[in-house]
């Protein structure tokens, strides 16, 4: 059974990762190989800080939430174990910043330890009137993509540098199934007016005595366009741009200004930071996440594909649980050509 | 009198803070430091700098608070200004946990720290050997940063600063009107203090940038403190060792109680053992002393013996001291006014 994965960003490799830890062992002839024309660090995952935290609303899906549970819980298990590192997983404190109140998100019970900001801590960030303080998580793609690329490579899953043109091209060569994790270019093999590029803009700089991430909220302007600074293992990124239809992939140096600016005003001893590096990247945006089977009929060929694209930013967040929904969906097609197979007579 | 000539003897964290008050309080008072050692080489550069107060025995608990509390405020507006990468001061979050419930749930701090809360059972399952554990947000001085910032602001103030051992305190007298003993654990044998003990402290400084949380055990032996250059781990309660060399059975020991608590820190990089002895005392010596020796009299302020919690109650002490100092300068005024009749 060859099975063929597009997209070599966190949703690819995991979602390989995945369903080969999972169906190996009862599946001997299972050959999973994984096709993308970018691999780390060239990945829009690679360029993300990798902070664990879902939008502030659920955006009306229980089974989103559901996956950024079960993404953290995975997470929060590896934590103590020697891969931790290797990984890029550890634990971060941070806040989040409003100028209102706000209800509550609905990961408060997901993260550790959550609870709303003191007088004295809201001291710390004038303009801004009320927040939140957890313990969140922190996995970091330049480091999680190597170290997920190192697992499927021990299991001897193939790569191939390579851009598939059509869900054909694979399912006519003799693979049974395709998952498609092509991210913010799935549009190209299967039209999707719903999915658009959310582009960002991120500064990276040296600024090691930042310990906590502090993401600041404008209800107004929308997530992720408002300033934010997250600390890495090796750098810390100062972000702040969500740009609905934007598709350029240049730096731009209003938006660096902008957010420039606008961080150093929310820590001001950012002015000795030291700029390290610039990156921009579009976050794939969609209402929902595309996580659904398909069949797909090319001549007398049937091939099945699992659609698992549309995580906008906050895919390392929901990664895992995505992954795991995905394996479930290729238990199915198992199972049906598992049946299929049984219904045929042997003559 | 005209301009007061005020020596400080030491250069670690009191004697450097409390110069910095003296000029602050007594703008035409001439400081001058004078120390055997300055940063890197003090006590202080030794120590995490975290903002954790340790009790002194002998000293009411609401003056602990109140020194706490000032020297809490005052790197706080420092943390939050464009001064806070040179000064080295910044906030840093995490946990105590404790093995066994402690007697005591809310320390004396906690409502000066930041956020201070029990934690949650969720939170306890990352320490499944702790029972309990309470959860805040406090500052940390880097050194030697803190310390350097410290001294250029007082070289700005026109401070001289000399290597110099002072051996007596009575060689400064034809030099100096007022001296202020902060000779840490140098008070031992400079003023004869046997009152004044070292409590050894060894600890590791590590590379481990992903650590960004501090870990600290409620017995205070165990701690992993995240700073800006590295991650110290510690460390040792050694009371009555003078020995400044580290020892490498405490190394490994420290080393493995961290990981255990930190499991991660198995990868940590550039592993360095240092020692230092903690200035311990029931109580910190903070008083105004007037030597005498053949009709000679000496003006003293003592600032020193503030064991584990020199960084936490610096700031504090430091502004008592100039008041002490003050004291002293009016009291020199009125006697050479008295002397003038």
């Amino acid at each position: 059974m060859r099975v063929a994965v597009l997209g070599a960003g966190v949703i690819g490799l995991s979602s390989a990762l995945c369903i080969h830890e999972q169906f190996r062992s009862l599946v001997p002839s299972l050959e999973l190989e994984l096709y993308a024309d970018s691999f780390t660090p060239h990945t829009t995952s690679d360029g993300a800080a990798g902070l664990w935290q879902p939008y502030l609303s659920d955006r009306g899906s229980l089974q989103e939430t559901l996956w950024n549970k079960e993404t953290f819980d995975y997470l929060l298990g590896h934590l103590n174990s020697p891969a931790a590192k290797e990984m890029g997983l550890f634990l971060i404190s941070g806040y989040n910043l409003f100028t209102e109140p706000v209800p509550d998100p609905p990961w408060k019970n997901i993260v550790l330890g959550f609870r709303n900001l003191t007088p004295k801590e809201l001291e710390l960030f004038p303009g801004y009137s009320y927040g939140w303080f957890n313990t969140a998580l922190l996995l970091e793609g330049r480091n999680y993509l190597p170290w997920l690329t190192d697992r499927l490579t021990q299991r001897g899953v193939k790569f191939f540098h390579k851009k598939v043109e059509s869900f054909q091209e694979v399912s006519g060569d003799g693979v049974d199934v395709v998952i498609n994790c092509t991210g913010m270019r799935s549009g190209e093999l299967q039209p999707d007016p719903e999915l658009q590029p959310g582009r960002g803009q991120i500064i990276k700089v040296l600024a090691p005595w930042v310990k906590h991430f502090i993401i600041t909220h404008d209800m107004r302007s929308g997530i992720y366009n408002s300033p934010y600074v997250i600390p890495g293992s090796e750098f810390t990124v100062l972000g702040g741009i969500y740009q609905h239809g934007n598709w350029s992939r240049e730096n731009s140096a209003q938006d660096h200004r902008t957010i420039w600016d606008s961080c150093c005003r929310l820590l001001p001893a950012l002015q000795k930071a030291k700029v390290v590096g610039e990156w921009s990247g579009l976050r794939p945006a969609r209402p929902h996440v595309r996580l659904e089977r398909e069949s797909i009929r090319h001549g007398n060929v049937q091939g099945e594909v699992i659609h698992n694209y549309g995580h906008g930013g906050f895919g390392i967040t929901i990664h895992w649980g995505c992954a795991m929904a995905a394996a479930r969906l290729f238990g199915s097609i198992l199972q049906e050509k598992r049946k299929a197979s049984l219904a045929q007579p042997r003559l | 009198m005209a301009a007061p000539k005020v020596a400080v003897v030491g250069a670690g964290v009191i004697g450097l803070s409390t110069a910095l008050c003296i000029v602050e309080t007594c703008p035409s008072c001439s400081v001058t430091i004078l120390s055997d050692q300055f940063s890197p080489n003090t006590t202080g550069d030794v120590a995490a700098g975290m903002l954790i107060p340790h009790t002194y025995p002998d000293t009411p608990i609401h003056v602990q608070k109140q020194w706490f509390k000032e020297t809490f405020t005052y790197l706080f507006a420092i943390s939050n200004s464009a001064e806070a990468s040179e000064a080295g001061i910044h906030l840093v979050s995490g946990w105590q946990v404790f093995k066994s419930t402690p007697k005591e749930k809310l320390p004396f701090w906690s409502d000066v720290v930041l956020g201070f809360r029990p934690m949650s059972e969720a939170e306890l399952q990352k320490f499944p050997q702790h029972q309990f554990g309470q959860a805040f947000t406090t500052l940390k001085c880097e050194c030697p940063p803190y310390l350097l910032w410290l001294e250029k602001r007082l070289k700005a103030t026109g401070v001289q600063m000399y290597t110099r051992k002072v051996a007596d305190l009575w060689d400064l007298h034809s030099e100096y009107d007022i001296i202020v003993n902060c000779a840490g654990i140098g008070a031992h044998q400079l003023v004869g203090d046997k009152k004044l003990f070292p409590v050894r402290g060894q600890v590791l400084k590590v590379h481990a940038p992903w650590v960004k949380n501090f870990i600290r055990d409620g017995d205070g032996l165990t701690y992993i403190y995240p700073g800006i250059h590295s991650i110290t781990l510690g460390g040792t309660r050694e009371k009555e060792s003078w020995s400044l060399s580290p020892d490498p059975g405490t190394t490994k020991d420290i080393f493995d109680r961290c990981c255990s608590l930190e499991p991660s820190l198995q990868k940590a990089q550039d592993i360095k053992a240092k020692v230092g002895l903690r200035p311990s005392r029931h109580c910190v010596r903070l008083q105004r002393e007037v030597l005498s020796q053949g009709g000679v009299k000496l003006p003293v302020v003592h600032n020193y013996g503030h064991g584990a919690s020199g960084f936490s109650v610096h700031r504090g002490t430091a502004r008592e001291a100039a008041r002490l100092v003050a004291e002293c300068i009016a009291a020199l005024q009125g006697s050479s006014s008295r002397a003038k009749l």
